[in-house]
């Protein structure tokens, strides 16, 4: 119950730090596009059903566009990286598996892990939402390094902020 | 039929993927870049307090009413010198996007006070945009920087005509079309708006040419042009309410 709570209230923070603050950081004519709303998505826990992070990361989508005048986007881009997430989750596991209640921790999992993690769900994430922006074949390339850039910075943004949270409780 | 039933309940996740894809697709195909309707006006009265707020904050210090007073004035005098009946508000812009291929702008004034969708967006240099949805106190506005728009456009005040539009790449370049080879045009002209399309009023500045090229293809010359507009530090602006032109009637000594 107290998980269930937590991942709410992750993800209703992280809608609105990306609507209320990171949706006005827009840096470098849009090669620079923190998409901090994928914070909640990443640190869901590793082994539930394909089909829940399918949902969730629509739901969230829908949520992000109607705040943000997305008109789809962040919808469809939201999809796909629900769809690629367990699938990247597979790629990465290690050999003898993950823990039936395992979640993205870089403690456990190790910070090369949850880099690489990270980075791939996010990038999947920019790479739909910046394809399906530039609906032409000549803003592909465009969109190809926008997206990888972007996704850099998020996966910065959102290591950065899991390290301070792990840090203040294991102060406490 | 056995085995067609196992497939889909194999692929369930993926046939599921595909349906919800269709439905954002279809979202984005239908709304993309011209965001309208309840959900829209819902999000920009929220949205546009928050961007107004921001804009308040990073422009503390500075001599607002001055400004605000001044951009006034300056809305009905362009507003009168524009068309004798055409009706100006001075705005404030709050949010403006020109990273994207279909930007948007907020501005912070609206239905009360009688901004309408439709209505020309433009500033002391030149055209910015038109108004596509509006909430009491906010409205919402597409600018030239956007793929999916076209804008009639006119070199010099009785110069050629042609089509402008922006291809999305660099926020502060768009391109003419349509340009006949015969045409005369010199680096540096204006283009103005040619107030065919019921926005804009006619010989407002939106941009100058940069150079011109013949287009392998086909008979006709591209125009590159800067825009007049700078989209980066847009602030103050003016809206207008252009009357409609009335309808045409020839009189029977014209025929």
């Amino acid at each position: 119950m107290e998980g269930t709570l937590r991942t709410l209230l992750r993800f209703l923070l992280a809608w609105l730090a990306q609507t209320f603050v990171f949706h006005h950081l827009v840096l470098l004519d849009g090669w620079i596009t923190p998409l901090f709303s994928l914070y909640a998505l990443v640190l869901l826990p590793l082994r539930w059903r394909p089909i829940a992070y399918l949902l969730i990361g629509g739901a969230m989508g829908v949520l992000t566009d109607l705040s943000t005048f997305g008109g789809g986007l962040f919808t469809a881009a939201g999809l796909m990286s629900g769809l690629l997430q367990p699938w990247i989750a597979r790629l990465l596991a290690p050999r003898e598996g993950y823990e039936a209640d395992a979640t993205p921790d870089a403690g456990a999992l190790g910070w090369g892990w949850m880099l690489a993690y990270t980075f791939l769900v996010v990038w999947a994430h920019a790479l739909w939402l910046f394809l399906v922006e530039a609906g032409r074949w000549d803003l592909i390339p465009k969109a190809l390094g926008q997206s990888a850039s972007s996704a850099a910075l998020t996966t910065v943004l959102i290591l950065g902020v899991r390290s301070l949270f792990n840090q203040n409780r294991s102060q406490r | 039929m056995r085995n067609l039933w196992q497939l889909l309940v194999r692929n369930h996740v993926f046939i599921l993927f595909l349906v919800l894809q269709a439905f954002a697709l279809a979202w984005v195909t239908r709304s993309h870049g011209h965001p309208r309707g309840m959900w829209v006006r819902w999000s920009l009265g929220w949205t546009g307090a928050w961007n107004a707020q921001l804009t308040e904050w990073a422009r503390l210090g500075q001599l607002e009413a001055d400004n605000v007073r001044l951009a006034q004035e300056n809305a009905e005098l362009r507003a009168q010198l524009m068309h004798e009946d055409a009706h100006g508000h001075a705005a404030e812009v709050v949010q403006i996007s020109w990273h994207r291929a279909a930007n948007s702008f907020i501005v912070n004034r609206g239905a009360s006070d009688s901004i309408a969708p439709g209505q020309a967006v433009v500033c002391a240099a030149g055209a910015l945009g038109r108004v596509v949805e509006v909430h009491d106190r906010y409205a919402l506005g597409l600018p030239l920087l956007h793929t999916e728009l076209e804008w009639s456009g006119r070199i010099g005040k009785d110069g050629v005509i042609g089509r402008v539009v922006w291809d999305g790449d660099a926020a502060d370049v768009g391109r003419m079309l349509d340009i006949a080879r015969s045409a005369q045009i010199a680096v540096g002209d204006t283009v103005f708006t040619t107030g065919y399309q019921g926005i804009f009023p006619a010989d407002i500045p939106m941009g100058y040419v940069q150079r011109v090229t013949q287009n392998p293809s086909d008979e006709f010359l591209t125009v590159h042009l800067r825009w007049a507009v700078d989209f980066r530090s847009i602030r103050y602006v003016e809206i207008l309410a252009v009357p409609a032109m009335p309808a045409f009637t020839p009189s029977t000594s014209d025929v």
